[in-house]
């Protein structure tokens, strides 16, 4: 059929470029070059050896992994709100909350940048937890959102009906619906904290690199050929969860 | 009494919304008006002037560039969207297992830097790259892919397609297989099915990943700057120039402004398209 | 039409109460206990560099023979950036003691007074070449950029110098030039036959003029350095403005590339003590370190880049010196950041027009 035809080849044009990338990485000459000239855990070795860059990507999860938690923990409820609510004012609120997708990273980066020092706010992971809340808030606002919106509210009507309290129905009936989508909004905000690049740039403190930014200014100023090791690194990482994620789901066919 | 009650019942929901809300007023609503403020201010910071914007109007490079950020992201989103559909479709059509195994290739392109990215797509795609080799192999060619707008396009929907391919696929899943079975009983054909039940019942899905990288892509900068030619010029790169270059911060301020009204007026511009409402609010389209 | 660069002296008044303002909001969210630590640390010095392998030599050359020698430990941070040093300072807030500062950074720095002058009764820098020496800062090294290209096409015929690059009927072959106006202008003088000791103060009009006769034949525009020699390597194009160090390394990895030592461009890695920094006197230490011939000739060996020390060149290793700029040659020239200063914006915006057209 067509339509696989063009699906196949996509997905084989978006992973082509990490590939060659891949093998570039255990090139031997230290440099990015294709074809390599041979082969070497050269850049791996380096990649081990230099400064920071596993310290960096040990920060950098954690930041997204607290940035995420912050991000399900404020968004969940909200999407909850803005879902069941019927209330005034709802669709500004609504506005207002998804609003940081809206305005560009560099926009957020300046003002937040600004912001932080005139606060006297120091602490370097507070700094960037924060900041990637705000960037990730709303990304877990949308998902939870379409998964509230999958869940029959009737069965929640049924429930306070059959004499159960809010939080009672809350925690045995919604939020278990609700797992799946927190699962893909906390997965969403986790990708997008670890790749966030321009607002870590500018809140970061001195000792709180996170490795996109390691990344970035590695090539602002010079190319470390590491980058090629680091990407193949977090590509097998991706790939590992994604099979991970793959074997548990269930085998059934839609 | 009732309508007290129900109130009160509205009130506690909306309380839900209440954290979020406090923390986007504190960490986001209130260094955005800073930065808004900043823009009204005069080159020293001293004083109020329409200095920045008086800058911006007085050469031409501000509309040219607004202008090619504008044409850019709009690109990117009609590519983006090209791409991710039939990509969505066809992860909607397997079985779950394969399907989170085929999202690895959605994904991957999301962890490599793109600097080294930017040297594979010239291995692909340049004047001397894989397909021109093809190509000249069949007597065709060469054709310039990359380093013009084609080149940005290639270079921004390979990044910002899984915020395509995601809503698009959710709103996929979401149809009752049972519908398009319905039409195939009543004996429409599959392009007929598609046409009329599959794809107006995705266009929640559509409208939100084109909202999401349009939006994206006006805050892009290096991939245009390393995959695009001379005239392939950001905003966003000139927010970069005055913040850490010239340090000009007011003209700096009113560029963001000018990025962050037009990012707004797509988004309210979106809401009212069919399933544009869904993503402002949790209203059923 | 400077008075664009040289803002921000006293900070807006009204927008910073607007800011307090939201400080009781803000506290809901950062907890009180996390704001302004006291921080009785001066055991560390936090240096920024470049990162990557610049950042590595750094921390060979400099880093571990101050920390051996003096046993403060140094705090390394990728990333200098100009719009940080300058916040970090107007507000009282330095977390960064001493900063690696591009060329055009020093005179934006002295101006706005960013940076500590520099105690000539610790930092000893006796014999360094002029250029190197400022009241602000120190130059460390030298680095030098000129042009490459492949040594696998055109048989030996490609340009050397900046007119023979302009010239497109001797030399055929697709051009690479920077998407930036600085070395670009100086590269137009020079290609229309200005010698290079005689650059500045730059003639601008005659400048673009020598720009309009190459922009057909400019075949990229290139935004980020690593292109540079990343599309000459590719096929993509034939001659680009790069660096030293850059075709150095991608020789040693076997790729056919090789660089013009003709009519370069030469700049200094300088650095600098943050104005304010708590940590003053173990700055200026760190920096006598810097300006340490022994420690600038491991620099050079590990980077590429020249000393600051005429009389340290022949010290390093032979198989990296013949690689170092001629930092004495008329035929080079030293990038004047001084004329830039106040300039860059205007001249920026003339050129993107310029390259929009």
């Amino acid at each position: 059929m067509a339509v696989n035809g063009v699906a196949v080849a996509f997905l084989g044009f978006l992973v082509l470029p990490s590939l060659i990338v891949v093998v570039i990485s255990f090139g031997d000459s230290n440099q990015i070059v294709f074809p390599p000239k041979g082969f070497s855990f050269n850049l791996f070795r380096r990649l081990l050896a230099e400064e920071g860059w596993i310290s960096s990507a040990w920060l950098s999860f954690r930041v997204a992994l607290a940035a995420s938690a912050l991000a399900l923990v404020l968004g969940v409820p909200a999407a909850y709100a803005l879902s069941r609510g019927r209330f005034p004012g709802r669709r500004w609120l609504a506005l207002f909350l998804l609003s940081p997708i809206m305005v560009p990273h560099v926009v957020i980066a300046l003002a937040l940048y600004v912001y932080f020092v005139e606060l006297g706010l120091s602490n370097g992971m507070l700094r960037l937890v924060l900041a990637h809340g705000v960037a990730t808030v709303p990304f877990v606002i949308v998902t939870a959102n379409a998964g509230l919106r999958q869940i029959d509210p009737s069965l929640e009507r049924v429930a306070r009906v059959m004499g159960a309290g809010r939080f009672t129905v809350l925690r045995k009936v919604t939020l278990p619906l609700l797992k799946p989508a927190m699962v893909a909004g906390g997965l969403f905000a986790f990708l997008i904290s670890f790749d966030e690049v321009v607002i870590s740039l500018f809140v970061a403190r001195a000792g709180y690199t996170t490795l996109p930014v390691k990344m970035f200014s590695s090539i602002q100023f010079e190319v470390s050929p590491v980058l090629a090791a680091i990407s193949t690194m977090l590509t097998a990482l991706s790939v590992a969860v994604c099979i991970l994620a793959a074997r548990l789901q269930p085998n059934a066919s839609t | 009494m009732k309508s007290t009650l129900e109130l009160q019942e509205q009130l506690r929901t909306a309380s839900f919304a209440l954290p979020a809300a406090l923390f986007m007023a504190a960490t986001f609503a209130l260094p955005l008006a800073a930065v808004a403020w900043q823009s009204f201010l005069s080159a020293d910071g001293a004083h109020l002037s329409g200095f920045a914007y008086g800058k911006m109007l007085s050469t031409p490079l501000f509309f040219l560039v607004t202008a090619t950020t504008l044409q850019i992201s709009f690109g990117a989103m009609c590519f983006s969207l090209l791409l991710a559909y039939p990509t969505a479709y066809f992860l909607s059509r397997q079985p779950p297992r394969r399907r989170a195994f085929l999202m690895v290739f959605v994904l991957v392109p999301f962890w490599t830097s793109i600097l080294v990215k930017s040297f594979a797509f010239t291995i692909l795609l340049g004047q001397s790259g894989v397909v021109n080799q093809l190509l000249a192999a069949v007597g065709l060619g060469p054709i310039k892919l990359l380093f013009n707008r084609f080149g940005v396009m290639v270079g921004m929907s390979h990044f910002l397609v899984p915020f395509m391919i995601f809503p698009i696929l959710t709103s996929l899943l979401k149809q009752p297989p049972e519908l398009a079975k319905a039409a195939a009983i009543m004996g429409a054909g599959k392009f007929r099915i598609f046409w009329k039940v599959t794809l107006p019942l995705s266009v929640p899905g559509v409208t939100a990943g084109c909202l999401l990288v349009f939006i994206l892509s006006l805050g892009f900068y290096v991939v245009p700057a390393l995959l695009g030619g001379r005239k392939d010029m950001m905003l966003a790169n000139l927010v970069d120039f005055y913040t850490r270059e010239a340090m000009v911060w007011p003209v700096a301020s009113a560029i963001a402004v000018v990025l962050t009204t037009v990012a707004v007026a797509a988004a309210l511009a979106l809401s009212r398209v069919p399933g544009g409402s869904s993503l402002l609010a949790g209203e059923d389209d | 039409m400077t008075d664009s660069n040289d803002g921000f002296k006293s900070r807006p008044l009204s927008r910073r109460s607007l800011i307090k303002a939201g400080g009781l909001a803000a506290s809901a969210v950062a907890l009180p206990m996390y704001l302004r630590p006291a921080s009785a640390q001066t055991k560390k010095l936090v240096v920024v560099n470049v990162g990557g392998a610049g950042g590595e030599a750094k921390r060979r050359a400099f880093y571990e023979p101050f920390t051996k020698a003096t046993g403060i430990e140094i705090v390394s941070v990728a990333g200098p950036d100009l719009a940080k040093i300058r916040a970090q300072v107007e507000r009282k807030d330095v977390e960064w003691d001493v900063v690696d500062l591009l060329d055009a950074w020093v005179p934006v720095c002295t101006r706005l007074g960013l940076l500590e002058p520099i105690d000539e009764k610790i930092v000893n820098r006796e014999g360094c070449i002029p250029q190197a020496r400022h009241e602000f800062a120190v130059g460390g090294s030298v680095y030098a950029g000129g042009i490459a290209f492949p040594t696998d096409r055109f048989g030996g015929k490609v340009p050397k110098t900046w007119p023979e690059f302009w010239d497109v009927k001797n030399f055929p072959g697709r051009r690479g030039l920077r998407t930036r106006i600085n070395d670009t202008l100086e590269i137009a003088l020079m290609a229309d036959g200005v010698p290079p000791d005689q650059v500045y103060p730059c003639d601008i009009e005659r400048a673009f003029r020598a720009l309009n006769r190459i922009k057909p034949n400019v075949s990229h525009w290139i935004a980020q350095t690593q292109q540079t020699v990343a599309l000459i390597q590719a096929n993509e194009t034939d001659f680009t403005f790069t660096y030293t160090t850059r075709v150095k390394d991608l020789q040693a990895a076997r790729v056919p590339i090789d660089y013009s030592f003709r009519q370069n461009i030469l700049g200094l890695g300088w650095s600098g003590v943050l104005r304010g920094t708590k940590n003053r006197e173990a700055a200026m230490r760190f920096l006598s370190f810097v300006m340490n011939r022994e420690c600038q000739v491991e620099h050079a060996n590990l980077s590429g880049d020249a000393p600051t020390y005429t009389d340290a060149l022949a010290k390093v290793d032979p198989a990296v010196r013949k690689w170092l700029p001629n930092v004495g040659s008329k035929d080079n020239m030293f990038v004047n950041a001084q004329w830039w200063d106040g300039r860059l914006d205007e001249l920026n915006i003339r050129f993107k027009e310029w390259l929009l057209a």
